[in-house]
C-alpha cells in the first residue's frame, strides 16, 4: 500500500517562524544541503530542493535595497516607511523603518533589525546603524 | 532556454474586437458589460455567438469565471482556459488560443474581460478583501499599500541604481495623456504636465496619484480563428506572430532584481517566434499600471539598454509627437483600467493594425507589440501581432 509519508521531526516552516516571533525571537532558515539561507521560510530549500533546513539567528545587520514612504490617505502622522533590506546572511526581507531618523535613511544605508510590537504582533523594524 | 515553436507564427488571427462600459458603467454589472463587449467582438468578427466554441476569461473576483461567463452568454465551449496570472492573462490567452485552434479543439475563441472596479466597489475595500483571502504574512506586517508600494519600491531602486528621475517617470504619464486626448473612449482627457504629475497626491514614494493607473469600469473582448478562416471573415485579420511568457516571483520581496523583470525572457521568446526584432515594431502597447512599468519594459524588451529607459523615452518621444508610439489609446494611466488591463492592449493594437484607430492612427502600422504585466511585476507576457504584410 502506497501513501504519502509525513516525515516526523520536520516542523511546519511558517508556524515555526511565527511561533518564534511570538516569543520575541527572530530566526531564519539555513539549508543543510547547500548552506544557503532561506527566506521566507519553506518546507524545502528553493535553491537545491533539500528537505532539511535548520533555524539560525541572523546577526541583525543588513543593507537597505529599496524603500518607500507610504502616505496615509488622511493623517500624515500615520505615514510610515516600508523597506526591503538585504540581510548580511544573503536573504531579503520586508520591514519598516523605525527610530528617530527613519526619514533620513537612504537606499544603500546599513541598518540593524529589531522586533517591535505592532497590532498585537512582533514585526521587523530597522534603524540606521551608525 | 527552450526554442519557441515557429510553427505557431501566423497560424491564428484576431478577427473581431469589442469594448464596453469604458469609464463609468453605473448601474451595470460586470457580466453585463462583459457581455456587451463580447457581443460586439463576435459581431465585429462577422460571426454569431453560437459560433463560439472556445472561451478564455479571468477575473479578480469571480471564483469560477469560465463557468459564469459561459452560462451568462448561453454558450457551451469545447475548450476553456481561465488561467489567471494577473493583468498579463489576456495576452497569455493568445498562446493558449493558438494551441487550441491549431489542434482543432475549437474553431472560434472568444476572449473576454469585464469589471466594474470603479462604480461597484470602493477600491481600498477591495484591496483589504484580497489581503484577507490571500494573506501575505511575510509582507503584511510592514503594511505596504499594495500594489502601489511594490511598484514604488521598484521605481525607487531604479532611480537609485540608474539615476532615473521623477521627471522621466512623469513623462510616461504625460505622453499617455496626450494619446488619451486623441481617443474619445479615454477616461481622462484634460491636459497633464510634468508638474501636475509631480505635485499630485503622493501615494507611496516616489509615486503620486498620477503615476498610478486609473480605477475605472471597462470591458474588452476579442475573437480568434485559424488564419485560413480569418481571411474569409469581415475585417482584415491581425495575425499572431509570436507570444512569449515568463514569471519571476509573487511577492515584491521575492523579486530577484527590482530593476529587471521577466520581460527580458518573455520578449526574447515572442521575438524569436515572430522572427522579428524591436526595431521592426511599429506600435507598442505596454501595460502601464504605473509609470515605472513603461521604463522597465522598454529596457527589458530590448528597445534600449538596461537603465537607460528614462533618457530613452525623453529623447525619442513616446507620445503622439514622438517617434516611438507607446499606448496609443492613453493606456492604463489615462484611457481605462478596470483591474486586468491586458485585453485593452490587444484591442488597441488591432485597431492600429487595421487602420481604424481614428484620430490617433499610427501611419502604415504593420506590426504591433502587446506586453502585459501581472501581479507586482511578476508575470510578463509579450505578443507580436502583424498584418498580412508581416507574414
Amino acid at each position: 500500500m502506497n501513501h504519502a509519508t509525513f516525515v516526523p521531526g520536520l516542523l511546519p516552516a511558517e508556524k515555526t517562524y511565527f511561533d518564534f516571533l511570538k516569543e520575541g525571537r527572530w530566526h531564519i532558515q539555513r539549508c543543510l544541503g547547500c548552506s544557503s539561507c532561506v527566506f521566507y521560510p519553506r518546507q524545502y530549500c528553493p535553491h537545491c530542493g533539500h528537505a532539511h533546513l535548520e533555524w539560525i539567528t541572523p546577526a541583525g545587520l543588513g543593507t537597505v535595497y529599496s524603500l518607500s514612504k507610504v502616505h496615509h490617505p488622511t493623517d500624515a502622522q500615520q505615514s510610515h516607511v516600508v523597506a526591503l533590506v538585504d540581510l548580511d546572511e544573503g536573504v531579503r526581507v520586508m520591514g519598516v523603518l523605525g527610530g528617530n531618523n527613519s526619514l533620513a535613511v537612504r537606499i544603500g544605508d546599513r541598518v540593524r533589525a529589531a522586533l517591535e510590537l505592532f497590532a498585537g504582533e512582533n514585526r521587523l523594524v530597522f534603524q540606521a546603524e551608525s | 532556454m527552450t526554442v519557441a515553436s515557429k510553427a505557431l507564427r501566423g497560424s491564428v488571427a484576431i478577427t473581431g474586437v469589442g469594448l464596453a462600459g469604458m469609464g463609468e458603467a453605473k448601474g451595470y454589472t460586470e457580466l453585463e458589460i462583459l457581455a456587451q463587449a463580447a457581443h460586439a467582438a463576435v459581431a465585429d468578427a462577422g460571426l454569431a455567438m453560437s459560433d463560439i466554441d472556445g472561451l478564455m476569461t479571468a477575473s479578480f473576483n469571480r471564483f469560477l469565471p469560465g463557468l459564469s461567463v459561459a452560462e451568462y452568454l448561453g454558450i457551451a465551449p469545447a475548450y476553456i482556459d481561465t488561467t489567471n496570472v494577473g493583468g498579463s492573462s489576456y495576452i497569455a490567452y493568445l498562446l493558449s488560443a493558438a494551441l487550441a485552434l491549431n489542434a482543432g479543439l475549437c474553431n472560434a475563441v472568444l476572449v473576454a474581460y469585464g469589471s466594474t472596479a470603479r462604480t461597484q466597489r470602493d477600491f481600498r475595500d477591495h484591496i483589504r478583501y484580497r489581503a484577507q483571502l490571500e494573506p501575505q504574512p511575510y509582507e503584511a506586517p510592514a503594511q505596504p499599500f499594495n500594489p502601489v508600494t511594490s511598484y514604488a519600491l521598484a521605481a525607487a531602486r531604479h532611480m537609485h541604481q540608474f539615476g532615473t528621475t521623477r521627471e522621466q517617470l512623469a513623462q510616461v504619464a504625460v505622453a499617455a495623456r496626450q494619446w488619451a486626448q486623441l481617443n474619445p473612449d479615454a477616461f481622462m482627457r484634460t491636459p497633464l504636465s510634468i508638474d501636475d504629475v509631480l505635485s499630485a497626491k503622493p501615494i507611496s514614494d516616489p509615486l503620486t496619484l498620477r503615476d498610478c493607473c486609473l480605477v475605472t469600469d471597462g470591458a474588452g473582448a476579442f475573437v480568434m480563428t485559424r488564419a485560413d478562416r480569418a481571411r474569409d471573415l469581415k475585417n482584415d485579420p491581425v495575425y499572431v506572430l509570436g507570444v512569449g511568457s515568463a514569471q519571476s516571483h509573487r511577492q515584491i520581496s521575492s523579486m530577484p532584481d527590482l530593476t529587471e523583470t521577466a520581460a527580458v525572457v518573455s520578449g526574447q521568446r515572442a521575438f524569436q517566434m515572430a522572427g522579428l526584432t524591436p526595431d521592426q515594431i511599429d506600435v507598442l502597447q505596454l501595460y502601464d499600471a504605473f509609470t515605472i512599468n513603461v521604463i522597465l519594459f522598454l529596457e527589458d524588451l530590448g528597445f534600449c539598454k538596461k537603465g537607460e529607459g528614462g533618457a530613452f523615452l525623453e529623447s525619442v518621444g513616446i507620445g503622439p509627437s514622438g517617434s516611438l508610439p507607446v499606448n496609443t489609446n492613453g493606456g492604463g494611466l489615462s484611457c481605462v483600467h478596470s483591474g486586468m488591463y491586458g485585453v485593452f492592449t490587444i484591442v488597441e493594437a488591432v485597431h492600429q493594425l487595421r487602420g481604424s484607430a481614428e484620430g490617433r492612427q499610427v501611419q502604415d502600422a504593420v506590426t504591433a507589440l502587446c506586453h502585459g504585466n501581472g501581479g507586482v511585476l511578476a508575470s510578463q507576457v509579450t505578443a507580436v501581432l502583424g498584418t498580412d504584410q508581416a507574414l
